[in-house]
């Protein structure tokens, strides 16, 4: 030979390559083949060097559209979604499921009761967010509101506004569509009779006619233009309609509301209010008033203005406007007005003298999150599990392989039994909200279906979201699943995915750190609504019987002492408000000072300070001794005393309507929460009188609620045989405040259980199957004279590092945004340690349990068993 | 006439396949061609006539006969088909008639 070594001249590599990964498979080998017989034939022809530049040259020739596209295989192809394959992965499927039970139950029960609590949570979040929007055009309607502010510049947000101001913008700016007044009941009580029957009725609103020009409350008889016509007309709800006339329709009789002279005509019945409307009313009459003309007057800020803006006008813009015409007829008038979108006002405002409780947009904010965090979690026990099962599922793997699965089918297969089990997970999830909905409902005071539009919506939704989450959850597994060669999981004991990969590690630790921030939030959560509960108002609700209809009675004094007869009566006091639910609000001013402070006062008798025991800090209470009391002295509170700016106060002369109504400060209370802990202590002031004394206080002693209230009862009948007797515990009433709040708690308490449930099972059986896989490892290192003790360390020890690290990455965040939620109060809780060491530790404990039980079984097993079962 | 016509190169490829009795393949065909024809010939350019002739059914293959040279790539051999050999008659034909009648014109005029 003349070249001994032409077979060990190779052909660039670098081409080769590119070959390779350029030309179609089909084509790849035979023209390889000859480019490198031609190479040969070159090197031994015109040298190596030679050869390599006629080999490039060669092969560019070849990358050409025509050898580059990929030629049909000879093969038959089989399509991705054949019907028989996909029946056929669903029975394989549902085979699966029922042979590993545990398995099973924990996937489906675990992405079911997750979906479950999303379901709940989107229904109650898509609730909230519809507040207000069942109105035509929600978009367009505002509710105009100001800052209350006073010649001290401290500003008040407030949501009502004067009369004065919907006629002036009805008249003045052609953005307005139309423009309503409403004049809620402020807490007077209404009492309406029927014939043989009456009621008192919170719910009666006077409002403009143009009312159903603004919103939309649809009519069951009547109509919107004969609603109005005369000022006796009265407009009820459909359940109004029946309490009052049964089945009979009601247009056209009559009901006597005992106001403006009794006698209404009823002219239209409404279908009742939406529980998503921002404000409750029974009763419409129209707006009237006796003393003053409405459209001029500007004082009595005591009306919600809404108005309703033609198409393309910008809030902004309006805002400038509504301000400049303030100016105009209120040259003197400091507030300042402003508008709010009617849709924003259930989860954003939070004016003082809201039409109702409004709720919070970190509410949802909030369940939001938990929702999300819940579907993660079992979206990772779907994960973990599907991926620590593989031992069991290597050798089908392979020997679907052999038989001639592609790749792509046996994803097809896995996704598809992913989607199995979110599909079963869904339907559970939806079955379990069809039975447990109602009570949800119940729980959270919504009147939540599903049977509606918006909730097969939702429901049809979580379906959705459902098998979008079994194809995320799928994803992986089934990658990781196909990617087996089939040789290797035949042949060999050495099945991939044995070990405790990163991934799995950060998904547990991921889900983990969730479950730990829902119980710090929890406890957070707890402790700040306990507090709530238990924090000293600065005064005693406790066993004290109101009676919210005495206003006006010409004989309270005998019904007082009367009351003050019974065994059980300790005390009886009046006022013109309640604590927690109203009272009356003015500027006033110091003497000789012309700066104003907002300060709420009440008109009280000469008892009611003792009967709820209000402490006085300095000076005295009012007192029958005094007879100047009720027309010169004044009480204030420590907070009205600093923000008067009265240094000596008692003796201080304060005007109370700057107008020069000037009383005597006789004494100052200890500073008493009169409102939610929501909002700081604000001052207030008691003045003694005797009208407006609407509130009957008695504080009874005893444990025995029911006889006392009988004997009120009798003795109630017996004087005020006119009125129907009516009452509320102030301590009940008083929680009320706070009910959403404690709502709150429930529902994120309920949730975190579920979630840490959630957790914990797969937890469980990550753990039961990495043990199951580690037997026989366990079973040598017995052999070889490991300790049981040691095992269970071993075992345990990768899963405690695992919390370790949630707990250390949880602790900040649970810090920040548990900080967030704090905000929303005045009066809060310090966050200690011992919250999240409690968290920590619970965690701890159940994955201990869930771990640990696993591991000691694991570390029992005599060697013997584990070993001989090859 | 309803056959499938042949490009230039196509009739070499074709007529070298056919000459080769069953032992053509993409790089001898090539060394065949230039030896034949002189012409400088790639290897993609026989690689994409034998695949157009293949197409039109003039030629079939199969592969097989991997050498140590190839790297143990197996070469597809190509052999002619019925029609192909048919095609290359009837080409034949066309062109040996026409030369007759060329010839005939090209003879010196003999004259009676």
């Amino acid at each position: 030979m003349r070249h001994p070594d032409n077979y060990t001249v190779e052909p660039p590599r670098l081409a080769d390559k590119l070959l390779e990964w350029l030309l179609a498979p089909h084509l790849l080998e035979t023209i390889l083949g000859d480019l490198h017989e031609d190479f040969a034939y070159n090197v031994k022809h015109v040298g190596a060097r030679k050869a390599r530049w006629r080999y490039w040259h060669q092969v560019l020739g070849f990358i050409k559209p025509e050898y580059i596209k990929r030629g049909q295989t000879p093969y038959p192809s089989t399509p991705l979604i054949l019907p028989g394959m996909i029946r056929n992965t669903i029975k394989i499927a549902f085979r699966g499921l029922l042979r590993h039970k545990l398995y099973s139950f924990i996937n489906v029960g675990g992405l079911g009761l997750s979906l479950f609590c999303c379901l709940l949570i989107g229904f109650w979040v898509r609730d909230e967010l519809s507040y207000d929007k069942f109105h035509r055009d929600p978009d367009r309607i505002y509710r105009i509101v100001k800052d209350f502010v006073t010649s001290d510049g401290s500003r008040t947000p407030d949501a009502t506004t004067p009369s004065a101001l919907a006629a002036a913008l009805r008249k003045d700016l052609p953005e307005i569509e139309s423009v309503t007044r409403i004049y809620p009941n402020w807490n007077q009580k209404f009492l309406i009779r029927q014939t043989d029957m009456q009621f008192y009725e919170e719910g009666v609103y006077r409002v403009d006619s143009s009312f159903f020009d603004v919103f939309t409350f649809p009519f069951v008889s009547g109509n919107k233009q004969s609603a109005f016509q005369t000022p006796k007309s009265v407009v009820l709800t459909e359940t109004m309609a029946r309490k009052y006339f049964g089945s009979e329709n009601p247009v056209g009789k009559r009901l006597n509301l005992r106001i403006d002279g009794g006698d209404f005509t009823v002219t239209g019945v409404l279908k009742d209010v939406p529980g998503n409307s921002h404000f409750h009313f029974d009763f419409l009459i129209p707006l009237r008033r006796v003393d003053v003309n409405p459209d001029t007057d500007w004082t009595s800020h005591t009306f919600y203005t809404y108005a309703k803006l033609k198409p393309n006008t910008r809030a902004a813009r309006f805002t400038d406007k509504l301000r400049l015409l303030v100016r105009k007829y209120q040259p003197e008038n400091l507030n300042i007005f402003y508008v709010q979108a009617l849709t924003d006002i259930h989860l954003n405002s939070k004016l003082k003298w809201e039409l109702g409780q409004n709720s919070d947009r970190s509410y949802v904010q909030i369940l939001s999150f938990i929702g999300l965090f819940i579907l993660i979690i079992a979206g990772i026990n779907y994960v973990n599990l599907a991926t620590a099962r593989s031992s069991q599922r290597a050798r089908e793997v392979g020997v679907r392989k052999v038989a001639g699965a592609f790749r792509r089918s046996l994803i097809v297969q896995f996704l598809g039994e992913s989607m199995v089990v979110s599909v079963l997970s869904g339907m559970l999830a939806i079955g379990l909200v069809v039975v447990l909905l109602p009570f949800f409902g119940g729980l959270v005071g919504k009147d939540l279906t599903i049977w509606n539009r918006p909730g097969l919506q939702t429901c049809l939704t979580a379906l959705g979201a459902a098998m979008i989450l079994g194809l995320l959850a799928g994803i992986y597994p089934a990658l990781f699943l196909s990617s087996f060669k089939p040789a290797l999981v035949l042949k060999s004991q050495k099945i991939p995915g044995t070990r405790f990969s990163w991934l799995r590690q950060g998904l547990v630790t991921f889900q983990i750190c969730a479950s730990v921030l829902l119980m710090i939030g929890t406890i957070v959560v707890s402790r700040q609504i306990k507090f709530l509960r238990t924090t000293p108002l600065g005064f005693d609700k406790e066993q004290i019987i109101t009676l919210p209809n005495v206003g006006g009675l010409s004989n309270l004094d005998a019904l007082r002492s009367e009351l003050l007869g019974l065994r059980q009566v300790v005390k009886v006091g009046a006022a013109s408000g309640v604590f927690g639910a109203s009272n009356w609000s003015n500027g006033m001013t110091k003497k000789g000072s012309d700066r104003a402070v907002v300060v709420n006062f009440m008109v009280v008798d000469n008892d009611f300070l003792q009967t709820l025991d209000v402490r006085v800090r300095q000076g005295r209470l009012f007192s029958a001794r005094f007879p100047s009391d009720s027309t010169a002295s004044l009480l204030i509170n420590e907070t009205a005393a600093r923000q008067l700016n009265l240094n000596n106060p008692l003796g201080a002369i304060v005007d109370l309507d700057q107008m020069g109504d000037y009383r005597t400060v006789v004494g100052v209370v200890k500073d008493f929460h009169f409102t939610s802990l929501h909002n700081s202590i604000k001052p207030f002031a008691f003045v003694v009188g005797r009208q407006n004394l609407s509130n009957l206080f008695i504080k009874v002693r005893g444990t025995d609620m029911k006889e006392a209230l009988a004997e009120i009862e009798k003795k109630w009948n017996e004087l005020v045989p006119q009125r129907p007797f009516t009452y509320f515990f102030l301590d009940e009433n008083f929680a009320a405040l706070h009910r959403s709040d404690e709502l709150f708690q429930r529902v994120v308490s309920g949730l975190t259980v579920l979630a840490l449930c959630i957790a914990g099972l797969g937890l469980f059986a990550l753990a039961s199957f990495t043990t199951e896989r580690r037997t026989k490892e366990i079973g040598v290192r017995k052999v070889l004279g490991a300790s049981a003790s040691g095992i269970v360390r071993l075992l345990l020890g990768q899963f405690l590092k695992l919390v370790l690290t949630a707990i250390v990455i949880a602790c900040p965040v649970a810090w920040y945004i548990m900080n967030y939620w704090l905000q929303n109060f005045a009066y809060k809780i310090e966050m200690k340690l011992w919250m999240f060491l409690l968290a920590g530790l619970i965690t701890m404990l159940i994955a201990l349990l869930t771990v640990g039980f696993q591991s000691f079984k694991a570390a029992w097993v005599n060697p013997v068993k584990s070993l001989r079962s090859e | 006439m309803n056959r499938t016509y042949l490009g230039e190169f196509e009739e070499i490829v074709l007529l070298s396949v056919a000459v080769m009795q069953g032992q053509a393949y993409g790089v001898v065909l090539m060394h065949e061609i230039i030896e034949q024809t002189g012409r400088s010939v790639k290897l993609n350019q026989v690689h994409s006539a034998l695949q157009r002739l293949e197409e039109k059914g003039m030629v079939k293959s199969e592969v097989g006969g991997a050498t140590a040279e190839r790297g143990g790539r197996r070469k597809r051999l190509y052999t002619i088909t019925a029609s192909g050999q048919s095609t290359l008659q009837q080409i034949q034909e066309v062109r040996d008639s026409f030369w007759s009648k060329l010839t005939n014109l090209l003879k010196p005029g003999i004259g009676l």
